[in-house]
């Protein structure tokens, strides 16, 4: 009798163990026009997602261009004028823009913040999709220019350009969010905004994340990386499209024509610590094309990238050796360094 | 008095049996069927198991409509009126961690409860 009632305390131990697991919550939103999935590990994890909910909307609020009382709807307003005009905002947003046009000038202009009246009109704010004509394609090159644009303290100059921190705007608010979390005393989450996915720490048991990138010719998974405390963003010609008279236009812009980029690329990812850095990287890289890419990384040399051409043809960085693996029948060509004078 | 040992080996058979079921209940992939769970603008408007095929009409937000169809164990969408079609071409999902969204009209279409994709999330 004495050995069924041992029995039955280890049954319950063993049931009770076996719920024992890092508590999680998990939150799914719509912001800054696109889907979100939040999830957070620990005891706070609850705190954690209304804390990031809350500051998402926040941020949203803060940068939208399409949003009517935030600080870039001011600045476009201003430049309706098209003459210079100084527009006040706040210290977060001068801060925001200045490390953007910075971003703009070290990419040289394959990111370009002015982009804003090319993007309105193809259409892809409002969904009325349309191609533009050949003379309004000439006129929105003069006015697509980040060097017209200056931040003085809290003040953003423009010269009638109008801005959008469409392209690093999910990459910034997930490195808020992630920041906010830490202080939180969080060590392990997972934001997925619009399919810029940012790890917080490692996976909750310690292992590392494993992200998948999206085939650019299907709905299946070109290749995983593993990683901890990283951002993983992915620029595609599929992500948001339209076809008219059987071609099909993609929003990936290059500022240089106005139209979408044609560079050879079918998608580009780009690994890295900052949320920000890769948002505006796999826009920029994207334009570039591989060859300029390619270059690029050589340059900088801080981020890893996963380059998918049109062709056919993907290569990685060479941070990414071990922590890559491509689907079954994908072969793929690593970029190392390349020392002085070799 | 009665010296016994903790457990006896007969004892340590049936707790390791029993544990080992234990642990095949509660991890076996998929053991209660995947479900498609659907919500609109963040808020949840039904599960629909992907081993009973049916068609649910959804009236998605911004006026844009859709049908979620479930047959052949997976979930997919047709009908769509949105401007851009993307969630009416995603192929059709069946594993947990796998997604149909619909931006315009703020719906999202996952999968519960069934097998789960080898990554944690996906870029893209």
């Amino acid at each position: 009798m004495r050995g069924v009632k041992r029995l039955g305390c280890l049954l319950l131990c063993a049931a009770l163990l076996s719920g024992c697991g890092t508590p999680s919550r998990s939150e799914t939103i719509f912001a800054m026009d696109t889907v979100m999935d939040l999830t957070a590990y620990g005891p706070h994890a609850q705190d954690a997602l209304e804390a990031a909910t809350a500051e998402l909307s926040r941020i949203e609020a803060l940068i939208s261009a399409q949003r009517e009382g935030s600080d870039l709807f001011s600045v476009n307003a201003a430049a309706q004028s098209g003459g210079e005009a100084a527009t006040p905002v706040t210290e977060e947003t001068a801060a925001l823009l200045a490390r953007t046009l910075a971003l703009c000038a070290d990419t040289d202009g394959a990111l370009d913040v002015t982009i804003y009246p090319a993007v309105e009109a193809w259409g892809f704010y409002s969904g009325d999709y349309r191609v533009p004509a050949a003379s309004d394609l000439e006129a929105l090159r003069a006015q697509v220019d980040y060097r017209q644009v200056a931040v003085d303290g809290t003040s953003v100059v423009t010269h009638g350009q109008k801005l959008d921190l469409g392209a690093v705007g999910k990459g910034y608010a997930a490195d808020q969010v992630t920041a906010l979390w830490r202080e939180l005393g969080l060590t392990s989450g997972l934001l997925n905004l619009g399919g810029n996915i940012q790890c917080l720490g490692a996976k909750p048991d310690g292992s590392d994340w494993v992200i998948g990138v999206r085939d650019p010719a299907g709905e299946g998974t070109l290749c995983t990386v593993t990683g901890q405390d990283m951002a993983v963003v992915t620029s595609g010609a599929y992500q948001r499209n339209f076809t008219q008279d059987g071609v099909t236009y993609h929003h990936i812009l290059d500022p240089a024509t106005c139209a979408p980029a044609e560079s050879g690329a079918a998608s580009v990812t780009v690994i890295g610590p900052s949320g920000l850095i890769c948002d505006a990287l796999s826009t920029a890289l994207f334009v570039m094309g591989p060859d300029r890419a390619s270059d690029y990384w050589q340059q900088r040399q801080d981020f890893d990238m996963i380059y998918y051409t049109q062709d056919g043809d993907l290569f990685y960085t060479s941070g990414l050796e071990g922590r890559l693996t491509l689907r079954d029948g994908l072969e793929g060509q690593m970029l190392t360094w390349k020392t002085a004078g070799s | 008095m009665e010296n016994r040992r903790f457990m006896t080996p007969r004892e340590g058979v049936c707790l390791v049996l029993l544990a080992a079921g234990l642990a095949l209940w509660l991890f076996w992939p998929g053991r209660t069927g995947g479900q498609a769970v659907l919500t609109r603008s963040g808020e949840e408007l039904g599960r629909y198991a992907l081993n009973a095929p049916q068609r649910v009409p959804v009236q998605g937000a911004n006026g844009f409509s859709l049908t979620l169809v479930v047959e052949g164990g997976a979930a997919h969408v047709e009908d769509s009126t949105c401007p851009d079609l993307i969630c009416q071409r995603h192929a059709p999902i069946s594993r947990t961690g796998e997604a149909i969204i619909c931006l315009p009209g703020q719906v999202t279409v996952t999968i519960e409860g069934g097998d789960r994709l080898e990554q944690d999330a996906l870029s893209g």
